[in-house]
Order: structure tokens, then sequence, then C-alpha cells
């Protein structure tokens, strides 16, 4: 019998711990969905820390592409979504799904391709270059993920005319997140479309000597707006609308706008703060 | 007056499909040493098992010390009678533990080691560090006597064995044997043994019935007995 | 090849200086998988043991049943959690999407069937006659189940820790229902993938060493006691 009194006591034992261990998780949280292509940067890793001191409050976030960040908004599993699709977003609110849509920072999207550039797109137009790629039949690697990056990539090929239905040898697509699919393109010295953020984060763990170098950047078509979307209270009932509101005013507010200008790599600034121009 | 401890009115038992066993009517006196011999396959064990209230046919009735026994009545009645399987089962235990479980059961549990070696005595085995050798380091004859004894001990009303002396050496055959006439002679229990020799049987009791093939033979002694 | 050296030395620097994502992932884990398996082994051996000793109509059916569950990859099992703890989804009020909680009830899922087939199948396998005996000396239906699982307790221990093993490593359901946010529901297993994604070569190995320092020591448990079992 005493076998059985043992095991009994270390039951409570151990339960009394996981309690414990896990009672403080509920204080002020905020859950927010966002893209890979922020986390992988460590942007989010940089503020969380900085918002919990300025206002008590926990950001925990989940990162996923842009289209599941959304899906997650629809099914009221987030309180607020950090996002780079504007032509998603705007029908995200115009259908009530989220409200008070609010840009936060910018910076470009690029491609990259391995330094031989094997079908020559080095400073050409996107439309052209995209065009080259696909006559020589370059490899290119896309994220096929719905997520903003992946919108913004259908986008451009669309523009450059160039239909994408069938399956092909040299369009693959990753499913997977932005620094993941860098890294595949690297393997299979391809190209792929990417956020500046990301890609310099990516030269950053080669010592500013990646495998992958920026071919081709600054068309206008290639700016990528980052906003951030609060989800409707009336349609999810349990949103944390104020955490979330008080999230959207911290990112938009001067000080925390100069830390995003202020968080680099490599010397070189990831995201450029541009609140003040909605 | 006969003093019956088993009535038997007429017992039938099939497996799914398959007949077993019929008896129409077995009277079984208190006290006494029963013989069931016959054929393997006969029946011997499923009735056995009937008597232990370990299987419940599905026709007919018993009567056991004159109470008609229900389904209500079945733990208690399982708690007077118990079984010796032909084939010996002890628990991955040491010979004590073995011994004392149905006791354990019973909340019986003063003066343990007195009384399990006084049991063992019985047979044989109460010799030094005996008590505490493991079941796997038994021989068949050992593993057989501790058995018997974990049922003894329990002092029943009723000891059913199921071919009690196959495969075990004869020098524990005897003593099995001699442990179930002194039990008799203080006139502590009515005993039920099956054996397919009917010439073991004889050296123990002369009251033997014969089963073929699920049905009780005329000759040698049966019904009331 | 680099990398794995790289990783190997990161793996020991993390480890011994205390790195607090490293433990977090590490206690997650640990929290997460040992809370599943005991509520799993609690629900499970006394569902295996009824399944094990009695034959019943539609038994068949039923094995059937729980040995495609066997097969059931982490990643349905996450999604058939996520639908059923979305807040869209039934179990939505009680907010349990993307906390241990949600991991916690989808690797109960993951061990169950393994628990209860595997239960089963050594309660088929005892000797038949056992119960009788048990039954003849006076014990009820509850005390024999008692003594069987007892009986079998080292075999039994053996499903816990396949179980376990089998809990500890999975990633679809931590990553899906989980969420893999840092410090509540990274676990050794999303943080590798995470890191790996994220070309953190080293600290994917420093992780993955220790995941296999954790099954290697299930492992050397599972040895010790499959020797006291054969004695």
């Amino acid at each position: 019998m005493k076998k059985i009194e043992f095991l009994k006591a270390l039951l409570i034992v151990l339960t009394s711990l996981f309690i414990l261990t896990n009672i403080s998780a509920n204080s002020k949280s905020l859950l927010l969905a966002t893209t890979t292509s922020v986390d992988n940067t460590g942007l989010l890793n940089y503020l969380a820390p900085k918002f919990k001191k300025d206002t008590g409050t926990e950001l925990k976030w989940v990162a996923v592409g842009s289209g599941k960040a959304l899906q997650l908004g629809r099914n009221c599993d987030a309180d607020a979504l950090l996002v780079h699709d504007p032509v998603m977003e705007r029908q995200y609110i115009k259908s009530s799904y989220g409200i008070k849509r609010t840009k936060i920072m910018y910076n470009d999207f690029i491609i990259i391709g391995p330094r031989n550039d094997p079908a020559k797109i080095k400073n050409k137009s996107v439309t052209n270059a995209l065009q080259n790629i696909a006559v020589k039949q370059a490899i290119f690697i896309s994220r096929g993920d719905n997520s903003g990056t992946n919108e913004k990539e259908k986008q451009l090929w669309q523009k450059a005319k160039i239909n994408l239905l069938k399956k092909t040898t040299w369009y693959i697509q990753s499913g997977q997140g932005m620094m993941a699919t860098i890294y595949m393109a690297a393997e299979k010295h391809g190209y792929t479309l990417t956020d500046y953020g990301t890609f310099i984060k990516y030269a950053a763990n080669y010592h500013n000597h990646p495998p992958l170098i920026i071919l081709v950047q600054n068309d206008k078509i290639l700016f990528n707006q980052y906003s951030i979307i609060l989800v409707n209270p009336k349609h999810c009932k349990n949103v944390n609308i104020k955490l979330a509101e008080q999230f959207k005013n911290w990112l938009i507010a001067k000080p925390t706008q100069t830390t995003i200008a202020n968080y680099k790599l490599l010397n070189k600034h990831l995201f450029i703060p541009n609140a003040n121009q909605q | 007056m006969m003093n019956f401890v088993y009535q038997l009115n007429n017992i039938k038992f099939t497996y799914g499909q398959e007949f077993v066993l019929h008896i129409p009517n077995l009277n079984i006196e208190r006290g006494i040493i029963l013989g069931i011999t016959g054929p393997n396959g006969s029946g011997k064990t499923t009735l056995l098992k009937i008597l232990g209230f370990l299987l419940t046919s599905q026709q007919g009735d018993i009567k056991y010390f004159n109470q008609l026994v229900t389904h209500e009545s079945l733990p208690k009645s399982r708690k007077k009678v118990t079984m010796l399987f032909q084939d010996t089962l002890l628990l991955e235990r040491t010979v004590f533990e073995n011994i004392i479980y149905g006791l354990k059961i019973r909340n019986n549990t003063k003066n343990l080691e007195q009384r399990v070696n006084d049991a063992l005595k019985m047979v044989g085995l109460n010799h030094n560090e005996f008590l505490h050798r493991k079941n796997f380091q038994l021989s068949n004859g050992e593993a057989k006597r501790v058995a018997l004894v974990s049922r003894t001990i329990l002092q029943p009303e009723v000891l059913l064995l199921d071919e009690p002396l196959s495969n075990i050496d004869r020098v524990s055959g005897r003593l099995i044997i001699q442990a179930l006439q002194r039990m008799i002679a203080k006139k502590q229990m009515t005993i039920v043994i099956t054996s397919h020799d009917a010439t073991n049987l004889d050296k123990i009791t002369k009251d033997i019935i014969e089963l073929k093939e699920g049905r009780l033979l005329e000759g040698l002694n049966n019904a009331d007995l | 090849m680099n990398y794995l050296f790289d990783g190997i030395l990161q793996a020991v620097k993390l480890l011994s200086h205390g790195d607090a994502d490293t433990y977090s992932a590490i206690l997650t884990t640990i929290k997460v998988s040992t809370c599943s398996i005991f509520i799993s082994l609690l629900i499970g051996i006394p569902l295996g043991f009824k399944f094990g000793i009695k034959s019943f109509r539609g038994k068949k059916i039923v094995k059937l049943f729980v040995n495609t569950m066997l097969s059931m990859p982490t990643v349905v099992i996450g999604l058939l959690v996520y639908l059923l703890v979305s807040n869209n989804g039934p179990l939505g009020n009680l907010n349990l999407l993307f906390t241990i909680y949600a991991i916690i009830i989808g690797q109960t899922i993951l061990a169950l069937p393994i628990i209860i087939a595997l239960t089963g199948n050594i309660i088929e396998h005892i000797n038949k006659n056992l119960p009788l005996n048990l039954m003849t000396l006076g014990a009820n239906s509850k005390q024999i189940a008692k003594t069987i699982l007892w009986e079998t307790r080292y075999a039994l221990l053996i499903v816990a820790l396949t179980a376990y093993g089998r809990v500890v490593s999975e990633v679809g359901i931590s990553m899906i229902v989980g969420g893999n946010i840092r410090w509540y529901t990274r676990t050794i297993t999303t943080a590798i993938a995470f890191e790996t994604g994220k070309g953190e070569f080293a600290m994917g190995i420093a992780l993955g060493m220790v995941l296999i320092v954790f099954a290697l020591l299930v492992n050397i448990v599972i040895t010790l006691f499959k020797e006291k079992f054969s004695q």
C-alpha cells in the first residue's frame, strides 16, 4: 500500500507544479497573426519586450502566410493581423472581417538569384526579368502559399503576361516560409522573390557573403507595404479589441516608429516606418 | 439423513452451438471424495467449473447446501468453493505472495507467515527459504503443491481438483493425496477430483462417476453418492 | 558537414550557458508530453484491458478502427483538433487554440490508439485460465483486472514508453494547434522546424541533440526494464 500512497503524492506534486508554471500565462496578452517575413527577420523578438515594458501587455504571435493570417482572423483565432497583401487586405475590410487597417512600415520586394545569373536578369525591369526567366526556363522558387509575398509574385507574373497554370520543371512551389524558400532557391541555384528584410537577415547568416544576391530592385511595382488590421469585434465577440487597439497605437507612435527605423542588420535598414503616410 | 452439498437438476451446458454436458440428476454428499473419470473432452472440466460456480449452465439449476444458486448469490458461493486447474497457474511473485492472494482478498491477514508455513507443512514444503522462491523457480510438482495450498488455506467448503496428478512427479503426487486424505479425515471439506485414468482414482476413493461425451454412464457408482 | 560540427559546438554552448529559448522549449516539451501520456494511460489502459479480455460482437470492427488510428498522421490530428478548438469551432469558448492545452488534447488523441491497441494485445495473450484462476480464489472483476494489469506491468511499461516516444517527437500537432509561440507553445520539435526554416542550423542541431539525448534516456529505461521483464 505504501507504493500507492507514494504515487498519489507524486501525482499531486507534479500536477501542482504544472499548474503553477502555467498560471503566469494569463496576464494581459495579445495574439497577433503575422507573416513569416516579419518573423524571420527577428523584428517582433526585438519589439515585443519594448511593448511589454511600455504597456504591460504581452505580445504573442503566430507566424504563418498572410493568407492564413487572414483566415485566422476570420475564424476569430487572433486579435490582430500584421500582413503585407494590400489587395487582400482591402477586400478583408470591405467584408467586415477586419477594421482600422493602418500602415506601419514598408520595404521593397527584390528578386534574388545566383551570382552567375544564368537568365541574365541583372538590373532589368521586373517584367523583363521574369520574361527572361520563363524563356530560359531558369529555376524559380515560389512561396506557393497565398502569403503576401506569393500574392505579389503572382501579380508580377500576370503583369509580365506569363501564364503559369501548367506544371513545369523550372517553376517550383515550396509551400514554406520566406527564409526556407530562400534556402531552397540557393540549393537549386534558382531565383526567387523576397522582401528586403528577410534577405538582409539571410545575408547576415553568411556574414554578408551569401550564395544568392540582389539582381532586380527599385521598380515601383516592388513596393511592399506592411499594415496592421484589427479583427472586427462585431464579427468576433471574444477578440481582445482594447489590447489590439493598444498595440496599433503603440506601433504608429513616434518612438516605436523610430525603433523600427533603427532595426538594422549588416548596417542596413530592414523596414522603413511609414505610419505617417496613411 | 443425507446432507447434500450439491443437488444438480437437469444441467445442460453448450458452448455456442456445440453440446458439451447434460446431467439430468446428480447429488453429491457432504464430506466425501468424489472421483470423476472419463476420456479427454468428455466434459469433466466443464462439470467442475459449474460446481465451482465459474460457469453457468444454460439450463437447469443447482442447489448448494439446499439453497438454490442464483445470479445474485454467485459471488458469495464462489468464496466457499475453490478449484485447482489442470494447468497450474501461479502469479509472477513469491511462493508466499501466491499463497496469501486469496486471504488478502478476504481481508483475512492475521498471522500470515505462521499459517502459510503450517499449510506448506501439509504438502512437505516448509523448508527454509522456500517462501521466498519465485514462481518460475519451482518444479511442476512444487508448483502444483503451492497452488493447492493457496486454495486449501482458504478453508473452502468444497475443493475441486482437475487432473491434479498429471504432469507431476510421484513424490509430489503422493504428498498431495496424503494431504487430501488428511483433510477428509478431519471432516473439513468435500472434494471432487477428475482423472482420465480411473485406476488413479481408485487409490483415493470408492465414489467414482464416469462421464462419456458429456453424459453420465451407468455402472461404477453414480446418481446418489 | 561544417554545419554538423559547428552545430554540435553551438549545442554544447547553448546547453551549458542555459540559453533561455532552448530550456523553454525543453520544458514545454516535457510539460506537454508528460501530461498527454498521463491522461492517455489513465483512459487507455482500462479501455485496452476491456478490449482484450472479452470477445464481443463487433470486436473485429473496433480493432480495425483502432489499428487505422495508429497510422493517423499528426498533421491530420492537428487539423482535427484545430477545427475543434478554433473560436469558430464547438469548443471555441474555451480559448484553447495556441495554448499548450490544445497540444495536450492532440497528443492524447495521438497516444490513445497506441495504448489501447498494444494493451489489448498484451491482455489477449495472457493465459486464458488466469481470470478463472483468480475468480476461484475469490477475486471480483475489479480485483481480477488489477491483478492482471499488475502481472503484465513490465509489458505495459514498454507500451507507455513507446507512446511517450511517439508523442515527444511529433511536430504536426504542436505546430498547427500550438502555433510555435515563443516561450509558450514552442516545443523542441517545433523549434527545430522553425530554426531550420530560418537557416539557423546550429540551433536546430542543438535542439536535435537534446531530443536525441531524451530518446536515448527513454530507451535506456526501456532496456533496463526489458531485462527485468525477461528474467
